[in-house]
């Protein structure tokens, strides 16, 4: 009994120093790569020695430098371009690059503090998923990411510092935030795109954005819309407003139509409430027919003429005005993406999947049916209030 | 036996424990796995999947208050004879204890692929199979104190985790609710939803030591409506959110449900990690509580006195179907079988204890 107690600090120290070993690999928070912003690029075409064109890729990862953020008392903030680092690496596919990019840095690269990925366009007009299937697949990879498509190279566009931007990434992802709570850019996050990729009877958009880099501007330029999971083509802000208009029923933008009283001005209408109702119904030729019932609530924004619209006639002729404007903006919007580009990026087949799964199982080719779509807008609007001024 | 004296177990805990037992690791595949066969229709098909086990819960408790001084494992060798009853609870444990491995293997899959990247697999299956050693070393008043307390702690952490999804429901990919594929894919679902309600068969060692046996039925369904309605939230919640198509391309789909849910707040980030450190609870009471059973059960085909003595000698066998799967897709097709095998054996045991009941007269034993 007695050695038996003599024998048990023997055994704790043992079992202490087994259990306390479990640290000897670990990694310092400080110890690893904090990656804010990734950028795709088609880098070059190589030939292999079977003549297979492989298209080579860039990663380029903008890097926080956490020692020049923390900013001490009295210190001035670095900002813009002293605050990061663009690191880039060329490889097959995305996790060559990744490889790579990591035997260019000292610590351990870290994927889970990425806000937004930036792909550039003709990397988006070869076809998206297989190069978004990395990130998928990376656990550290943040899903509600933003997915930006660039003009330029995405490459130019991380290297672009606006003025005010502390941190570059912060301020993409502040600059779409803002825009989305405006109602002025669809809210699409990594996996909604992932989503709509994968997912019949709608296609994939994204947001894209230009850069110039010797001004540091960095500006919303519209959609990019695909077909599959290849672009096919853009659509600028003002149609991005219509385009939003009708398929997710947001009030965006200003609508400009000519004075109703001395036909010489223009008047400026915002929109503060819109209501949408879809309809959707089988026409007898066979084809899907979509009746869209938009009402809108507008405010006179702003006048080039003076003109009091006191006479009820003037405000109703203004409120026809502002409706026939709208509809015809949507309509062009609807028959370019549907003629232009054949892509059903307003979800009109899941709104078939949806409330007719009969028809829809009996439809092979959503994108040859949707050429056919007939699109029946009815639009309505009221304007209850001008501005401050008279 | 100290096994079974009445008044060990509250009918509170009662409820717990079959709770506890079903919220597991079914919630992790469900929503891709059965999407697979109906759609959009997949919470009919957990409805339909619930309301099965539900009957046959039922029947089970029926069969068990008909004995109330003995488990399923005493009156089932009692009215057949030593061998079909033995066969049969034989049978039960074997999978119980197959069941244990298979759980903690998914759970670890999912620990390692998602969040402890550089550790074994092996060392995760070993910490939640040695908790679970530690566990079901303990008596059963225990084992019901557990599963009180923990309750709480799974059931808040699912339902918070769910609403927070609510929000980002996107109507269009919900309907149309019926999954607009007839009655055949949803009745196929319905069978494939079961592997989730497993479990629940455990009661039938638990019934004889209930404080005031009556309430057996009442409290039963209050705990199996429990888990039945969380996962008829998390189906709506993750078809609304991903789509049927999308679903299927995820692995872990209730995961990355949580990592698509944003969190109220900018101050907390990526909170999947806390919510895990939850999901390690529902899924230890889970594969605990089956293990338990199945240590008890055996103990009481071989009339042993404890059931101590096997704990430890059944461990490295649930170890051993823990790492039996060689990969991903096999595990999957582990529980396709021990879904269909488990649903065959607790019908058959229903059946032929019935018969034998029917058969033998109402007490099934020449003492009455």
């Amino acid at each position: 009994m007695r050695s038996r107690k003599r024998f048990l600090p023997f055994l704790l120290i043992l079992l202490v120093s087994i259990i306390l070993t479990g640290c000897w690999d670990l990694k310092d928070i400080n110890r690893r790569v904090m990656v804010v912003a990734l950028g795709l690029d088609l880098a070059e075409r190589t030939e292999t020695e079977n003549y297979e064109y492989i298209s080579m890729v860039k990663l380029t990862a903008q890097v926080a430098i956490p020692e020049k953020l923390s900013g001490g008392a009295g210190q001035p903030l670095t900002i813009g371009a002293e605050a990061v680092w663009n690191v880039s690496a060329i490889g097959r596919n995305v996790s060559m690059c990744y490889v790579n990019l990591q035997q260019r840095l000292q610590d351990e690269l870290f994927l889970g503090h990425t806000r937004v990925l930036v792909i550039s366009e003709d990397l988006a007009r070869e076809g998206l998923s297989r190069y978004m299937n990395f990130f998928r697949n990376n656990p550290e990879f943040r899903r509600l990411s933003y997915l930006l498509i660039s003009e330029n190279k995405a490459e130019d566009l991380l290297n672009t510092f606006p003025k005010t931007a502390n941190l570059q990434a912060i301020y993409l992802m502040n600059l779409i935030e803002d825009e989305i709570q405006r109602q002025t850019m669809p809210d699409l996050p990594f996996i909604e795109i992932a989503i709509r990729d994968v997912t019949s009877g709608v296609d994939p958009i994204a947001v894209l954005i230009s850069s110039d880099k010797e001004t540091g501007n960095i500006k919303y330029s519209g959609l990019a819309v695909f077909r599959g999971d290849r672009m096919v083509g853009k659509l600028d802000v003002e149609e991005t407003w219509s385009y939003l208009q009708l398929a997710e029923g947001k009030l965006s933008g200003l609508q400009v139509v000519r004075d109703v009283e001395s036909e010489i001005g223009r008047l400026s209408i915002v929109f503060k409430d819109l209501k949408r109702k879809m309809r959707l119904v089988l026409t007898e030729k066979g084809n899907f027919k979509f009746e869209c019932k938009l009402s809108f609530e507008g405010i006179i924004f702003s006048q080039e003429v003076p003109a009091v619209y006191t006479k009820e006639i003037y405000l109703d002729q203004l409120e026809n005005r502002v409706s026939t404007e709208v509809k015809r903006e949507i309509e062009t919007v609807f028959y370019k993406v549907q003629q232009k580009y054949n892509a059903d990026i307003f979800g009109f087949g899941e709104l078939v999947k949806t409330y007719m799964p009969e028809e829809w199982k009996r439809i092979e080719d959503w994108h040859e049916e949707f050429k056919k779509v007939e699109l029946e807008l009815d639009v309505e609007t009221i304007i209850r209030r001008s501005g401050m001024h008279m | 036996m100290a096994m079974k004296e009445h008044g060990k177990l509250t009918e509170r805990q009662f409820a717990g424990i079959i709770a506890n037992t079903l919220l597991g690791a079914g919630t992790l595949l469900l929503p891709r796995d059965i999407t697979a066969v109906s759609g959009t229709g997949a919470w009919l098909s957990v409805l339909i999947g619930g309301f099965i086990s539900i009957i046959l819960l039922l029947l089970l408790i029926n069969l068990g208050l008909r004995f109330p001084e003995e488990t399923i494992m005493e009156y089932g060798m009692r009215l057949t004879n030593k061998w079909i009853g033995g066969l049969i609870g034989i049978a039960f444990c074997t999978y119980w204890l197959f069941i244990t491995g298979i759980i903690v293997r998914i759970f670890s899959l999912m620990l390692v692929s998602s969040v402890l990247l550089k550790t074994p697999l092996e060392v995760i299956v070993i910490a939640m199979l040695l908790t679970v050693l530690y566990f079901s070393r303990s008596d059963l008043q225990i084992v019901g104190r557990v599963n009180e307390i923990y309750f709480v702690f799974v059931i808040l952490f699912i339902m918070y985790a769910l609403f927070l999804g609510l929000r980002e429901i996107n109507l269009i990919r919900v309907l149309p609710l019926t999954g607009g594929k007839g009655i055949m894919p949803i009745l196929k679902g319905g069978l494939k939803s079961f592997f989730s309600f497993l479990g629940f068969e455990i009661v039938a060692l638990f019934i004889p030591s209930l404080t005031t046996q009556k309430l057996a039925y009442n409290y039963s369904l209050k705990g199996i409506v429990t888990p039945l309605v969380a996962y008829i939230i998390t189906m709506i919640v993750s078809v609304g959110v991903f789509g049927v198509e999308e679903l299927q391309t995820l692995v872990w789909p209730t995961l990355e449900l949580i990592k698509v849910t944003p969190f109220p707040g900018l101050l907390l980030e990526r909170m999947e990690a806390v919510f895990i450190a939850f999901w390690v609870v529902a899924i230890f009471t889970t594969a605990a509580n089956v293990y338990y059973a199945s240590v008890v059960g055996f103990t009481q085909i071989f009339k042993l006195k404890e059931h101590k003595t096997l704990t430890l000698t059944l461990l490295p066998l649930a170890y051993l179907s823990a790492i039996l799967p060689d990969n991903l897709h096999d595990v999957f097709e582990y529980v396709d079988i021990v879904t269909k095998f488990a649903a065959g054996l607790i019908i058959t045991t229903i059946i032929i204890y019935f018969a034998a009941i029917f058969i033998k007269g109402r007490k099934g034993d020449e003492r009455s």
